[in-house]
């Protein structure tokens, strides 16, 4: 799972921005390195951020 | 001369392909498309070079089975030179596959593709600079124009025959001495890649090749380990990501010294997202363009059905009137015309308008925002939102549907979607729906048999999911931006599946009623149709469709087709009522997958899976049927 998300971007010290939220718990559209991702709750909740 | 196409999911490597191969490999707008690899022979500059398409991949860590074979065919199979294709939207992403590529030790040119897209954003890619920086060739690429292409090819070629290895790019020094330490210490045999990318993948952690260098030489381990500590000691972070994040720098630096970022005129298809994600909205509109897809299939298909049936009623009354014998020649002539006509006024009236939709869908980038409003929908059958992209190529083809599963992590997901995908009604069942219970009950009816076919997938999912829990860690997706589909792109795809039914399917569906005629002759099929009277009794159903439901185990469309041939007539209304159309439907859609489909599931999952799923579909098929009936009793 790290491995995965180290591929798309998910490094130590990169910015993550979230552009939107699906309703109902639903996944995370995050931008990371230029690029819009799709996270689902479970996956985003064990990513440490730094709030800026 | 073997040439690989290797790139990030969605940068167009199967657009380029297809430009070379002719239409044979799947494309769409999302992360997946192509899940594992198809070759094909081209020929440059007169010389026959063979081409294989890989699967889309991030890195050659392979952490899906689909990303897995791009590592593995380049550990197996002798490739003489990489294209690498890269997004150059995505200029960043895509150059951390080109520097972990340059360090296998094979030839490599790059094409960066999309430079329309990207111009459109204002951005601007020096490629001869990036070229000379990296040493390696570089070509720009607009692939679903074919722009480029040719020349790709002549360069890589070129490569080949030069023997133009890159040269890898260096890390930091703490990476650089733990990668030359193992690369010393590893045994001194032959490997398929080169000695430095095996040492770069042990720091990775990658089991496959850890197992490999373990498996020549023990001791490997300690020593591996070794560094893995050490590195993480210094630096308090894993060494995967350690070494992700230098490729990132390096990568950062380049496309710095190379892209420059003017105007961008991005901001309508920018704005898009807000309704079409909207909360709210966004549900809506899914509502909408998916109810309008189906109105438009409804609307064309009807339209071309009514007329091409009488068209064939007269021709086979003609016939019989003109040959004026009794016997088996007439049955079996009817036989052919209604194979013929069940091709032509049934299937393809609804096939090729639903194909053109739903290529023009996925081309355009909206099926995986579909995923992402989905997400939590799917969370409730027990899986997640990536689920989606086998389901909704589901509605066009259950085999590369269930191919689709492997873009899913863990076995316990594969199945279970696979289980769940065979019941979505494809564009065969389509045609049983349309040309059953549209046609005769109108486009609600069949806008109803699609929800009911959902909510049973829904409930069998939430069933099964209580008894085998969700294990998976959840969705990851990357969205891609819209892109306006060509033309070309769309029609290709289209062909390529109305082909696969005209050439394959048809002549079995004209083979198939003509048999039927003469078992009809024979009074065989009754015997048939005892073997089946068990479920056509259940489902209050003449006992005459069980052969119908029979054939359909080997094609879909031989279940409506055939069914003509068992009741004698193409007018159904006549002898079915609404009650047993809706049935008898319902259980088409859900019962035993086809014989290809079966086939795919026991390739990719094992025959204990398929004989899991084939009974599941059967007992679901009964359930939902039942449950049609009774609904009909209560409420009509």
């Amino acid at each position: 799972m790290q491995r995965r998300l180290a591929q798309l971007g998910f490094l130590p010290g990169n910015k993550v921005r979230i552009i939107r939220a699906a309703p109902f718990h639903g996944p995370l559209l995050l931008e990371v390195e230029g690029r819009e991702i799709v996270l689902g709750r479970g996956v985003a909740s064990h990513i440490l951020v730094e709030y800026i | 001369m073997r040439l690989a196409l290797i790139g990030q999911p969605n940068c167009g490597k199967s657009t380029l392909f297809n430009q070379v191969a002719g239409y044979k490999a799947e494309t769409g707008n999302f992360s997946g498309t192509t899940v594992s690899f198809k070759e094909t022979k081209v020929r440059v500059l007169g010389e026959v070079v063979e081409l294989v398409d890989l699967p889309g991949t991030y890195s050659l860590l392979g952490t899906n089975p689909a990303e897995r074979v791009v590592l593995d065919y380049l550990i197996a199979k002798k490739v003489d030179a990489v294209i690498n294709v890269i997004d150059a939207t995505h200029l960043v992403q895509g150059l951390l596959l080109t520097l972990e590529l340059m360090e296998m030790g094979r030839p490599i040119v790059l094409a960066i593709n999309m430079m329309d897209e990207a111009s459109r954003q204002g951005l601007k890619i020096d490629g001869k600079k990036l070229s000379d920086l990296l040493g390696i060739p570089v070509l720009p690429m607009i692939a679903t124009r074919g722009q480029g292409v040719r020349e790709t090819f002549i360069q890589a070629r070129r490569i080949v025959k030069e023997k133009e290895i890159p040269q890898p790019l260096r890390y930091g020094n703490e990476i650089e001495s733990a990668v030359t330490d193992l690369k010393n210490k590893m045994e001194q045999g032959e490997f398929p890649i080169s000695r430095r990318a095996i040492a770069v993948k042990l720091l990775e952690g990658d089991p496959e090749t850890t197992k490999l260098v373990e498996s020549r030489n023990p001791g490997m381990t300690d020593i591996i380990h070794g560094h893995l500590d050490t590195l993480c000691h210094h630096s308090s972070r894993q060494a995967v990501w350690m070494v992700a994040k230098e490729r990132q720098k390096i990568a950062r630096a380049l496309s710095r010294k190379i892209s420059k970022q003017g105007e961008s005129h991005l901001s309508i298809r920018d704005r898009l997202d807000d309704y079409l994600l909207h909360p709210i909205f966004g549900y809506i509109f899914l509502v909408v363009i998916l109810a309008g897809f189906f109105t438009i299939i409804y609307g064309i298909g009807n339209w071309m059905e009514a007329p091409l049936l009488g068209f064939f009623d007269n021709l086979t009354d003609l016939i019989i009137n003109r040959l004026n014998v009794a016997g088996l020649l007439p049955q079996l002539i009817v036989g052919m015309i209604q194979g013929v006509s069940g091709g032509l006024a049934i299937v393809l009236p609804y096939l090729v308008p639903f194909l053109l939709g739903l290529g023009f869908l996925e081309d355009i980038g909206y099926l995986t925002r579909i995923a992402f409003l989905a997400d939590s929908l799917m969370h409730r059958m027990g899986l997640h939102g990536k689920a989606i992209v086998p389901f909704i190529l589901g509605y066009g083809c259950s085999v590369p549907a269930i191919m689709s599963t492997r873009i899913m992590e863990n076995k316990r997901d594969r199945i279970l979607s696979a289980a769940l995908v065979t019941m979505i009604p494809c564009a065969a069942r389509l045609s049983v729906i349309f040309g059953l219970v549209s046609f005769y009950l109108g486009p609600w009816a069949a806008l109803g048999i699609y929800f009911f076919n959902i909510l049973v997938i829904a409930i069998t999912g939430r069933i099964i999911t209580h008894f085998i829990p969700e294990d998976s860690p959840g969705l990851i997706l990357e969205m891609p931006v819209y892109r306006l589909p060509t033309l070309r792109t769309v029609t290709a795809k289209v062909w390529f599946r109305v082909r696969e039914f005209i050439f394959e399917a048809w002549p079995l569906l004209i083979v198939g009623s003509i048999t039927l005629a003469g078992l009809n002759y024979y009074s065989i099929t009754q015997y048939l149709d005892i073997l089946f009277r068990p479920f056509t009794w259940i489902l209050g159903l003449p006992s005459k469709v069980g052969t119908p439901l029979i054939f359909g185990i080997f094609r879909k469309e031989l279940s409506l087709i055939m069914l003509a041939q068992a009741l004698g007539t193409i007018n159904f209304g006549a002898v079915l009522t609404s009650e047993q159309m809706i049935s008898y439907t319902v259980f088409v859609v859900f019962y035993i997958p086809c014989i290809a489909t079966m086939a795919t599931i026991k390739n990719e999952l094992g025959t204990k899976s398929m004989w899991l799923i084939t009974g599941l579909s059967l007992l679901v098929a009964i359930l939902a049927a039942l449950f049609s009936r009774l609904l009909f009793f209560f409420f009509i």
